[in-house]
């Protein structure tokens, strides 16, 4: 009984705190009147924040082995233990994904306090917060691929939240197809895996691969099959978290989506995508590393200045940041593709995904006031906001600057830790290339602040709308860019 | 013996799926993908594999395919729903992607006998399978349960949406 708490319901705390949650709702949903959204809404609020509670609780206790008695037994649970990974990593992405979760759903249920919306709305986050969470730990491609599936199925309906929308229902259907052929992908990769290895589990895969590749010749079919389901993974997890020339449905997606959900997706599903490619990349494929880094280098080039010279000619604000978002991701490729000489370095890659996902949470939360209160996204709807609401616009231009990368940020310090990382792996010239690619996109985010500060206010007498809680989340994502660049170790966190 | 009838039925297969593909008809493709099923069940039973190979007839070709037949026919197809004509672009694209899969497929299956070597349990029956089930891939039918909760609820969602908007407006 003892060893069925401290193995199985503690380790699964985080995760069954979030499940748990999802079948109070169910049940919750046989009710549904309007006036029992914000009961739903502080449930599920409530499971996302005792998931956080459980994971630092778990970190203070820290002890990952798989204990004696576990093995002794051999039973389900030793199986158990195999699948499910639990590590620091796993406890610090656990972390970012329940912060970012529960930021959004206060702002998701401001969306939803100002407009009609199916009643399961809460439901399905928590069921995309479980997906992620099943994500980060997964121990096996083909946990994996379920949990890749739980994140996405879900999202494709917030997506489609407002069916009355036409480009609602196009976003959510461009981000279908893409998601579906990215799944299927997946699953043809891990079964050439499969096929070549014979097993599922990663870490036998890691050394199956660092034993099988290391003979002088290695069988030809063997090299096709690695390399062919390591491209398609690759493929896979790069149209997740919108990798160029995989980010087609992003700038479409983003626009569409309820502003709410969009600051969901491109916060916590891309700190869960990079997870799967941390967890694919770095735990299984780092023998091979000399074939995949200068591909993923140069996607990650790519990326940034698809992302930041489209973003240049936008003039929607949730299409400027859907597309600063491509360039985002090209950053944190940087950041995964440094493992060479020294190793992968999680620090500096968790802490670019926090800032970025905070930053873009909290901008996204600044749009969601705009579009509530004048039903566009446009970027002149910012025009002179920064006197008329002082305390939004200092907190829009901090996440903006932060976003740039300017110095009394986080940003800056993020964009520093992970180009210092791509420079002692030898990508010296890649980071020239990002430097350059960040010097082109500041151009769009400061013209953000030009807008806030420098043109002439057309809505005189239209305040935007009391939200205390949207108001919080904006403070707490601006306060926390100047805290994590004062105090950078926050992030930090033992081997 | 067995290795003829795998490539007899690996092509049927291969063609079958072609034919939903390339069809111009809503209920060609549908019955080609029936075609294909039983193609992918005749497969698993020279594999040895006779449980998984039963399943894939009940559920796909008896519940699946008949469930996109009903909604074909109860979209009632006009003449200009059809696809008319093929574009050749991406018919070519999709040659040329083919083409250089079997290709790197072929290459690798020449040399076959690596495949022997690992060791992949065979799950053939039932039993063992239920035993896998509940033991090595527990978390994964675990997870599987949550999957589909979300699954039904993510279908009701989409479904009721309208419902409950007319039903809020009166």
């Amino acid at each position: 009984m003892n060893t069925l708490v401290t193995q199985f319901f503690f380790p699964l705390s985080p995760v069954l705190s979030i499940v748990g949650g999802a079948v109070l709702l169910t049940v919750l949903e046989f009710f549904p009147e309007a006036r029992l959204q914000r009961v739903k809404a502080s449930v599920a609020a409530s499971a996302t924040l005792l998931s956080i509670v459980f994971t630092l609780l778990l970190w203070a206790t820290g002890s990952f082995e798989i204990s004696s008695e576990v093995v002794e037994t051999s039973g389900w649970l030793l199986e158990f233990k195999r699948t499910y990974r639990l590590d620091v990593f796993t406890l610090a992405l656990y972390f970012g994904v329940g912060l970012f979760s529960t930021l959004a759903i206060f702002l998701v249920h401001f969306h939803f306090q100002h407009r009609k919306g199916p009643q399961e709305i809460y439901l399905l986050l928590l069921f995309v917060i479980s997906g992620m969470q099943f994500l980060v730990s997964a121990n096996s491609l083909i946990i994996l691929f379920l949990a890749l599936e739980l994140m996405s199925l879900p999202t494709y309906v917030l997506v489609a939240t407002h069916r009355r929308d036409p480009k609602s229902c196009e976003a959510s259907l461009k981000y279908f197809l893409f998601g579906a052929f990215a799944s299927v992908l997946f699953v043809l990769g891990a079964a050439f895996l499969y096929a070549s290895y014979g097993t599922l589990h990663l870490g036998l895969l890691a050394e199956r691969i660092q034993v099988y590749l290391s003979y002088e010749n290695s069988p030809f079919e063997l090299l096709v099959f690695t390399y062919g389901g390591l491209t398609l993974l690759m493929i896979a997890g790069g149209f997740k978290i919108g990798l160029a020339p995989f980010h087609m449905w992003v700038p479409d997606t983003y626009e569409g989506a309820p502003s709410a959900v969009t600051g969901f997706m491109g916060s916590a599903i891309k700190l869960a995508g990079f997870a799967l490619f941390v967890r694919l990349l770095w735990g299984i494929f780092i023998p091979v590393s000399s074939h995949w880094v200068p591909v993923l280098n140069t996607l990650a080039i790519i990326s940034m200045f698809v992302g930041n010279l489209a973003a240049l000619a936008q003039t929607n604000l949730k299409r400027i940041f859907a597309y600063s978002s491509v360039a985002h991701a090209g950053y944190l490729m940087l950041c995964v593709t440094a493992v060479a000489p020294f190793g992968p370095n999680f620090e500096a890659l968790y802490y670019y995904l926090i800032t970025y996902g905070l930053m873009f949470l909290g901008v996204f939360a600044v749009i969601e006031l705009l579009e509530t209160r004048y039903q566009s996204s446009e970027l002149h709807e910012l025009s002179g906001m920064g006197f008329t609401h002082p305390i939004l616009g200092v907190c829009l231009s901090i996440l903006v600057l932060s976003g740039a990368g300017i110095p009394p940020t986080a940003g800056f310090l993020a964009k520093y830790f992970v180009f210092l990382e791509a420079v002692k792996a030898g990508h010296t010239f890649q980071v020239v290339l990002a430097v350059i690619s960040s010097l082109i996109g500041a151009f769009y985010y400061l013209r953000v602040l030009v807008y806030l500060y420098m043109r002439e206010n057309k809505r005189e007498g239209i305040p935007l709308l009391r939200a205390p809680t949207v108001f919080v989340c904006i403070v707490f994502c601006a306060l926390s860019m100047l805290y994590l660049a004062a105090v950078p170790s926050s992030l930090t966190f033992g081997p | 013996m067995r290795e003829v009838f795998f490539m007899i039925f690996s092509i049927f297969t291969v063609l079958a799926a072609l034919g939903v593909v390339v069809s111009r008809h809503a209920i060609f493709s549908a019955f080609s993908l029936v075609l294909a099923f039983f193609g992918l069940a005749i497969l698993y039973l020279l594999w040895g594999t006779s449980f998984v190979s039963m399943l894939q007839i009940l559920i796909y070709t008896g519940a699946i395919v008949v469930l996109f037949v009903f909604v074909v026919m109860l979209l009632d197809l006009k003449k200009e729903e059809t696809l008319d004509s093929a574009k050749t672009g991406p018919l070519v694209m999709a040659g040329l992607s083919v083409w250089f899969f079997s290709l790197l497929i072929l290459r690798a299956l020449n040399r076959a006998t690596y495949f022997k070597s690992t060791n992949v349990e065979a799950a053939s029956d039932i039993k063992s399978i239920s035993t896998l089930l509940f033991s090595k891939y527990l978390w994964g039918f675990e997870i599987l349960s949550v999957f589909l909760l979300a699954l039904i609820v993510s279908a009701c969602v989409l479904a009721r949406a309208e419902y409950m908007e007319r039903k809020a407006d009166q």
